[in-house]
């Protein structure tokens, strides 16, 4: 392995020659330039956190700022950068303004934005639009991502627009790398100072790749840490831009015995070495409760992970503190919930959101904030709604913003206030259905806020709500 | 028309292709081939202007890598063992593969260092090209080392007749050669970017025959009519367009010649770009292919453009 850092690394140094060399010749700024604004990948930020701190958003209800429907939903979680919303959904690629609504919607005929992760957003030294970053499955795709150079349709895979193909072992400009095994959904690219941190289920690897060009920066084999006669399957991944630190969640198996074992691993986000790992017990892997390690069980702010996994003696939710620098465990909590829908952070709590089963309402949303330092409760609601379907990866993980978190649901989207747990109130709009009545319109994506907008994917509509 | 005495520059220049059919007398394609043979192994030395032209390509191509523009190297066989590719002048980068993405939103400092790199390789192609294309002609015309009977009949070492020109093109001719490679270069650019710009590709459903056929009816019959303009300038004297529609009653007189030599040409610089496939180290690798394809490719188009020119030429 250190060989392999130490190749990597020289290959880094000849290619940041090279980048000097050109782009530093040239004085040449990343753009679009990152701003508070922005909701470039999924998370948010490279922690993960969805936290929205200059956020303004009202606590008396929202309004409609546009609309846009479609007809067909299947939406991703949406983009935001340089105030333009990226939002792909069943049969095209919503390319928007931010504040308006107003922009070109490209549609799809073939495999692009189809089956994929969700996309993220990247600034970039020689392009002034940056790069729109695709994950499909193990293969991700850099794009010209202008706001107005989208064509009306997007044929293929976008071939047109690419820059590049990544897969964790090889870049290519021209050629597509062949497509394999699905990636997880928390795998999703990280976009970290012009570097992008990704993923790679195949090949088993983390790796940092540049954004203009996609070439290695360093990548790191993840298959060694795994135990003798263990196979190594990346779950999810985040950066902690405090103390540089990526720490991927793995589940190591055992092929023989049907036994899994979970394993965080930290490692330098500057140069792809091995800072620290931890184990936990064994578990059978038909115990494992597969809603929870692909989705959103994965966060860290300010030096301090948080991860979320199954007791294996007790059967419950158990949130786990961790430090970032050293993997250190600190507190645990564990939750009676009967799933995992999603978490979020922000400067004091912790807040996650789960399902519990009542007589009457079988998966009920079961809401709670706890405190950062020690993990204590601070408040705890019961929201008589549920994520549309809480086993997709994108079942609703919350937002905070502003004085809110923003939780998504079958009923739309719930507001609720983030130091009370208040409910302030619910975004609901019907749809008509084909027998002549109408439903509710189910929040179908995370919340993303910029500025006083929130957008929202929802069935067959995309909302700009103020 | 032009006549030996009409050339611009004052220099000898040679005719334009009569309209009548070819006779079984004209050189053909083998007849080129031995002539292209015989003409390096008389003079060795023709390897060297491309030779120095590997070094600049090959010292581009791992710059390229290095840089953080985003490219590919591809070294034969990596698209296939029967991959066609079509040149007009050699190319000094043979290895570099680049997408329509590459030119979408470049900010204007990189456009143009893209735009001057390119400059700068067509410069450097102009001067290799142009040099090997004039030896070669200078050899031909004057040497009985052409085997082909109708070759050395007709163009032998007749200097009364102004048919051989001089050693070093004049600077004239090098410089609407070099306009034209810079013009291949700059329509391939826009080209990318209008590909790009537009999302032209494959449409729903698409068997990719489309691209295939467009190949095969658009690019191979422009590149054919195109594919002696080079020596049609440097030899012939005439400016871009008049070269290129030389150049294209040359391809229409002889099209299975011409479509052949330009096959050849371009499978044989892929080709040797694959003689070092699989070393020790990718930029090494990239480096020796690129040297390899450009010093031995390079000469024998330049070569085989100027046997067919004047040959064909004398034919008419």
């Amino acid at each position: 392995m250190k060989n392999s850092v130490e190749n990597v690394s020289r290959r880094a140094v000849l290619a940041g020659a090279g980048s000097l060399l050109v782009a530093g010749c040239l004085g040449a700024e990343r753009t679009p330039g990152t701003s508070d604004l922005d909701w470039r990948m999924y998370g948010r930020d490279p922690g993960r956190t969805r936290f929205v701190p200059n956020a303004s958003l009202p606590r008396d209800g929202v309004d409609i700022a546009w609309e846009r429907s479609v007809s067909a939903s299947g939406w991703y979680p949406p983009v935001v950068a340089n105030e333009t919303v990226y939002c792909q959904y069943s049969n095209g690629l919503f390319v928007l303004d931010a504040a308006t609504g107003e922009g070109t919607r490209a549609s799809t005929y073939g495999p692009f934005g189809r089956d994929i992760l969700p996309m993220a957003f990247a600034s970039t030294e020689l392009y002034r639009d940056g790069v729109l970053v695709v994950p499909y499955d193990t293969v991700i795709g850099g794009y010209a991502a202008g706001r107005d150079g989208w064509p009306d349709s997007v044929s293929g895979i976008g071939q047109e627009r690419a820059r590049w193909w990544l897969d964790g072992d090889s870049t290519s400009t021209s050629r597509l790398p062949p497509r394999a095994s699905a990636g997880e959904w928390l795998g999703s690219p990280l976009v970290v100072d012009g570097t992008l941190v990704s993923l790679h289920p195949r090949s088993a690897t983390l790796s940092a790749s540049d954004s203009d060009d996609g070439s290695n920066r360093w990548r790191f084999d993840l298959e060694t840490v795994a135990a003798d006669g263990y196979v190594a399957s990346p779950v999810g991944h985040v950066v902690d831009t405090t103390t540089g630190t990526a720490v991927v969640k793995l589940r190591t198996r055992r092929e023989e015995a049907a036994v899994v074992v979970p394993l965080l691993v930290g490692i330098s986000s500057e140069n792809g070495s091995l800072e620290w790992q931890t184990t936990t017990d064994e578990v059978s892997s038909g115990d494992t409760n597969p809603g929870v390690e692909p989705a959103d069980s994965l966060t860290t702010r300010d030096g301090t992970v948080y991860t979320i996994d199954w007791n294996t003696s007790t059967r419950a939710l158990r949130l786990c503190e961790l430090d970032a620098a050293t993997g250190e465990l600190g507190w645990t909590k564990s939750l009676d919930r009967t799933e995992h829908i999603g978490v979020a952070v922000d400067e004091a709590r912790l807040y996650h959101v789960g399902l519990i089963d009542r007589e009457e309402v079988p998966e009920t949303f079961r809401i709670v904030a706890l405190d950062r330092d020690s993990g204590s409760r601070r408040w705890a609601v019961t929201i008589d709604d549920a994520p549309l379907d809480p086993r997709l990866p994108y079942g609703a993980p919350p937002t905070v913003a502003d004085e809110h978190l923003l939780v998504p649901g079958k009923r739309g989207l719930h507001a609720l206030d983030r130091g009370t747990g208040e409910i302030l109130w619910t975004f609901t709009e019907m749809v008509p259905t084909s027998g002549g009545g109408s439903v509710e319109r189910s929040g179908m994506t995370p919340a993303v806020v910029t500025d006083d907008r929130i957008v929202i994917g929802t069935t067959l509509a995309l909302y700009g709500l103020e | 028309m032009s006549t030996p005495n009409d050339s611009n520059d004052g220099t000898p220049t040679g005719t334009e292709p009569s309209q009548q059919p070819a006779d079984d007398a004209s050189v053909g394609l083998i007849g080129l081939i031995r002539i292209t043979i015989a003409v390096l192994r008389a003079r060795p030395s023709l390897l060297v202007p491309f030779a120095l032209a590997g070094v600049v390509g090959a010292t581009s191509a791992v710059a390229r890598i290095e840089s953080p523009y985003p490219v590919d190297m591809v070294a034969f066989p990596a698209n296939g063992v029967v991959h066609l590719s079509v040149a007009l002048v050699p190319a000094l980068e043979p290895m570099v593969e680049v997408n329509s993405g590459l030119v979408l939103g470049l900010k204007p400092a990189f456009l143009a260092v893209l735009i001057g790199w390119q400059v700068g390789l067509a410069l450097a192609v102009t001067v290799a090209f142009a040099g090997v294309v004039r030896a070669a002609a200078r050899l031909i015309s004057k040497t009985h080392a052409i085997s082909s009977p109708s070759a050395t009949s007709e163009v032998g070492a007749d200097e009364s007749k102004g048919l051989i020109p001089s050693l070093v093109p004049s600077p004239v001719r090098l410089g609407w050669l070099f306009a034209y490679v810079l013009g291949i270069q700059i329509v391939l650019l826009a080209g990318l970017f209008v590909v790009g710009a537009f999302g032209i590709g494959p449409g729903p459903g698409s068997t990719g025959l489309g691209p295939l056929f467009g190949w095969l009816f658009v690019v191979v019959p422009i590149a054919s009519g195109l594919f002696l303009t080079p020596a049609a300038i440097v030899i012939g004297g005439k400016r871009p367009i008049e070269a290129a529609i030389e150049s294209a009653a040359y391809a229409v007189r002889r099209p299975l010649s011409v479509v052949a030599l330009l096959l050849a040409t371009g499978y044989l610089g892929t080709v040797l770009t694959g003689v070092f496939h699989g070393g020790p180290s990718p930029r090494i690798g990239v480096a020796l292919g690129t040297f390899t394809s450009v010093a031995v490719g390079g000469t024998l188009h330049a070569i085989v453009v100027a046997a067919a020119y004047v040959c064909w030429s004398a034919d008419s």
